[in-house]
């Protein structure tokens, strides 16, 4: 009885454990992930605008959504998130046909627990690790699809040092995809650097300025189709990102822009343009 | 069986409610200490610091806070004759996701001299009086002096945790409190 409700707590541990992609507290990497949690007890919210356009080969995709983002510190160094993805409008275009579509996507759930940390006068040392899981609530049918239909897995590890003047970031995380309808979508690994500046050393209650470059490398495998590779798919990515964070005592303006600085993609792919976000973060 | 009379009833209920209530506990907690300050380390932005507002803000007792980044303190004001306890202001840093280091008092209460414990400090006449301790040989004798002649005081200490829930004052200025 005790072993199974034992095995029942672990089960929803690993399912809030296990979340999605890049969704940030404030004062972190945009694109990245950084190790912050929110305080016990705490709520966050956070809208998030976020668009990327691709194009080449004949192809053009487009995407701009809106994320919500629902934090809760379960400890002062555990944090769950809950990402609700809301696609206001993904085109697709080729030679021969254009397609749109819009509504939700896939739901995410991360938790976060930084394992280590340690503090000085005025900064903090701190490691996380990430898990994540993605569930497959986007519609499928949908032209282009709006999920991915499969349930994936996300890893990651983060490390920061932050201090009153510099911030510096580092994290690695893995994507495992699974299959669905005979489709895998290839594994996706991220290593993201950040390099963040205070240029004026504000007090509480004062607004606060941030400004961060980031450096974001993608690799993807080769997407499989009833167990085949998929030639025109996978491949490396670079991005320069800068970005800028605004607060104000628990409220967050944050904003970003990733340019591609390289791009060696598998067989004919449109390549990415540009990705951006811009966010509100509220805490209480 | 004849009920009492419904105003008995009420009154009995509501004594109970009293009793059962924080009220009763927060007249023990330290009632005459205006202000702690608690030197905070790893909180180097604003933002990051507002899970301290909150989690200090929702002690019992507290009516201001001031978050001082550039100096890494926190100072919270006290209601009259409510205090939170030194461990919950530990605690609710701890919870917001920092170490507190350091922390200081001022107060106000009379010393008293006891021959095993030596020099204490009483806040009020519900709370234990706590030990003095680490005093400079000047501020040892005015404090003998203020407590020769039951002179109320103002203290400015550190608080030391000497076990647990077991905790000493540290003076670092001691002043007669003006009537």
């Amino acid at each position: 009885m005790i072993f199974d409700q034992f095995i029942s707590c672990l089960f929803v541990f690993f399912l809030v454990v296990l979340v999605q992609i890049n969704s940030a507290f404030a004062h972190e990497p945009i694109f990245g992930l950084g190790p912050h949690v929110i305080f016990k007890g705490g709520v966050g919210i956070e809208v998030e605008i976020d668009s990327d356009r691709s194009s080449g080969n004949q192809n053009t995709k487009q995407e701009l959504a809106i994320d919500t983002e629902i934090i809760y510190g379960i400890t002062a160094d555990l944090a769950a998130t809950l990402v609700i993805p809301g696609i206001l409008d993904m085109v697709g275009k080729t030679a021969t046909e254009d397609q749109s579509s819009s509504g939700f996507g896939d739901l995410s759930l991360r938790l976060k627990y930084r394992f280590w940390r340690r503090d000085r006068p005025g900064l903090q040392d701190s490691a996380a690790i990430i898990l994540g899981v993605k569930s497959p609530t986007g519609d499928e049918n949908e032209k282009p699809r709006l999920g991915s239909g499969s349930i994936d897995y996300l890893f990651g590890l983060a490390v920061a040092r932050e201090s009153r003047r510099w911030y510096y970031f580092g994290d690695f995380r893995y994507r495992l995809n699974t299959e669905a309808d005979q489709f895998k979508a290839g594994d996706k690994i991220f290593a993201d650097a950040a390099i963040g500046i205070r240029p004026w050393l504000t007090e509480y209650l004062e607004p606060d300025w941030v400004f961060m470059v980031e450096m974001n490398w993608e690799t993807q495998q080769r997407n499989e189709l009833f167990g085949q590779d998929v030639s025109d798919s996978g491949g490396n990515r670079l991005f320069v990102s800068p970005a800028f964070f605004v607060t104000y005592r628990n409220w967050a303006v944050k904003g970003g822009v990733q340019v591609p600085v390289y791009q060696k993609l598998y067989g004919n792919q449109p390549e990415v343009d540009y990705r951006f976000a811009l966010a509100m973060e509220f805490h209480f | 069986m004849e009920l009492p009379p419904l105003k008995v009833i009420y009154f009995f209920g509501l004594l109970g409610i009293w009793l059962l209530s924080d009220s009763i506990f927060i007249c023990t907690a330290h009632a005459e200490i205006k202000s702690i300050t608690v030197s905070v380390d790893g909180v180097a932005c604003p933002f990051c610091a507002y899970g301290i507002e909150k989690k200090i803000k929702s002690l019992k007792g507290v009516t201001e806070i001031k978050i001082l980044l550039n100096a890494g303190t926190v100072t919270l004001k006290c209601a009259e004759n409510k205090c939170p306890a030194f461990a919950d202001v530990r605690s609710a840093v701890k919870d917001a996701g920092f170490t507190p280091r350091l922390m200081k008092i001022t107060a106000h209460g009379t010393i008293i001299v006891d021959e095993a414990k030596g020099l204490l400090f009483k806040f009020n006449e519900s709370d234990p009086p706590i030990p003095l301790t680490d005093l400079e040989r000047n501020l040892k004798e005015k404090a003998l002096l203020f407590a020769e002649n039951n002179v109320r005081v103002e203290l400015i200490a550190e608080v030391l945790r000497l076990d647990g829930d077991v905790w000493a004052l540290s003076p670092k200025k001691v002043e007669e409190v003006a009537n």
